[in-house]
């Protein structure tokens, strides 16, 4: 949680669209656990996914199943420590 | 106001297709249908997972058949369901897909009494709990549920052929039509008032359903790209006259089917041409798109499904549709 507190909500709302793209796109979706999943739609159904909770699920799914996808698309947001911290 | 309605087949991962439907509720659709084939996830149970994630949109299978799935146990399916979303629920019923049914052994048999049957035990069972039925095709000697269902659940029929339009128009809540263009849901609604008037009843009370298959894309190449592959096995299923219909050669038609018979998927698609696309989908740009439901809802539709592919990649669509097509109807 206190890696995605790095992360300003205007930020966060511009990442939620290409994450969840992520997710929608990638051939290893069904790696993703079907509890992480649940979580992710109830986060979606309540417009709570930019949320600290929200957004840390969906970071954690995205990074899954399409971990360079992620890290990429984190660093090009001007969040490489962020990856870097992910990725440990 | 029309409503909007939107299908997804169950082919993906749950949560994609509970996901997408999350969407499609806050985009303004009224209407989630899910389709009903065994070789794709339950129908049941990628409802149940979107009743629990959605609050407004109603939902049911779009369209599940009595060949495969005994009425009695279609009844307990949408009642359980509806004692998660009372009064979500709606059920679409009709005779089957010949393909996949023959899969399993299954003949269609006596299409319209069994759907007439069916309708009868269900609308029973889903109301009183209970159901004494005695058909030509269906027999429930005594059958009592141990739980009341919840709620009310209208029954649609899928329908495309003149009969089951008039049945459907007879005792359904509403009607599927599996068409896309005013021609066809033009014959469609006349068969549809012509039933509705031979059992009394008032178009009005009737909620009419263009079923269709859609594709949508700022760009109109790549939204006819992606419907070329629905539109490819709409035409190797559809009849002669339909074909005759839209002036589509049997020779062209059977061309696909063969093609796709075996496998070669390629070929099958690059024979679809621009007038079947037309004739069997309603595929472009937003501004093609509003023209194209205006037409029917013009004819006396009152719902419009979204059917497969819906577009090239379903989230941006179904935000384009959000964006361009259910206010231009709603607001």
């Amino acid at each position: 949680m206190e890696l995605v507190k790095k992360i300003d909500l205007e930020k966060r709302k511009g990442l939620v669209t290409p994450l969840i793209d992520i997710l929608l796109r990638s051939g290893n979706a069904s790696k993703l656990p079907s509890s992480t999943a649940n979580l992710l739609l109830h986060y979606w159904q309540y417009d709570k996914l930019e949320s600290d909770e929200g957004f840390q699920k969906l970071l954690e799914a995205a990074y899954t199943i399409e971990p360079e996808q992620t890290v990429e698309l984190l660093s090009n947001a001007g969040l490489g420590d962020v990856a870097k911290e992910l990725k440990k | 106001m029309v409503k909007f309605g939107i299908e997804f087949v169950p082919m993906d991962l749950y949560w994609r297709t509970t996901f997408y439907t999350i969407q499609a509720e806050k985009a303004g659709f009224d209407y989630v249908w899910i389709t009903d084939h065994f070789n794709n996830r339950n129908v049941y149970v990628a409802l149940t997972t979107i009743a629990l994630h959605t609050n407004k949109i109603k939902l049911g299978p779009g369209v599940t058949n009595p060949y495969l799935i005994n009425p009695v146990v279609t009844a307990q399916s949408v009642a359980s369901l509806s004692e998660i979303a009372p009064n979500r629920v709606t059920l679409g019923i009709g005779a089957g897909d010949k393909t996949t049914l023959s899969l399993l052994g299954i003949e269609i048999k006596k299409p319209l009494t069994a759907i007439r049957e069916s309708v009868e035990i269900i609308r029973s069972l889903t109301t009183t709990g209970k159901v004494k039925f005695a058909g030509k095709i269906f027999s429930v000697q005594k059958a009592k549920f141990n739980f009341k269902p919840k709620g009310t659940i209208p029954i649609y029929i899928g329908a495309q052929g003149p009969k089951m339009l008039q049945l459907a128009a007879s005792m359904g809540d509403g009607v599927l039509i599996n068409a896309s263009h005013p021609k066809d849901i033009g014959d469609a609604l006349k068969y549809i008032k012509t039933g509705a008037e031979a059992a009394n009843r008032k178009l009005a009370d009737i909620d009419v359903a263009a079923y269709t298959s859609f594709s949508i894309h700022e760009k109109e190449k790549k939204a006819i790209k992606a419907a070329t592959p629905v539109v490819a096995f709409i035409v190797s299923g559809s009849p002669e006259p339909v074909l005759e219909k839209h002036g589509i050669s049997v020779e062209d038609a059977m061309a696909i089917k063969k093609a796709l018979e075996a496998g070669n998927w390629g070929e099958a698609f690059s024979k679809v041409t621009s007038e079947m696309i037309e004739a069997f989908s309603i595929s472009g740009t937003p501004e093609t798109c509003i023209e194209r439901i205006n037409e029917l809802i013009k004819l006396g539709i009152s719902q419009f499904v979204v059917g497969s592919p819906i577009g090239p990649n379903v989230r941006e669509a179904i935000d384009l549709i959000s964006k361009e097509i259910i206010p231009h109807f709603k607001e």
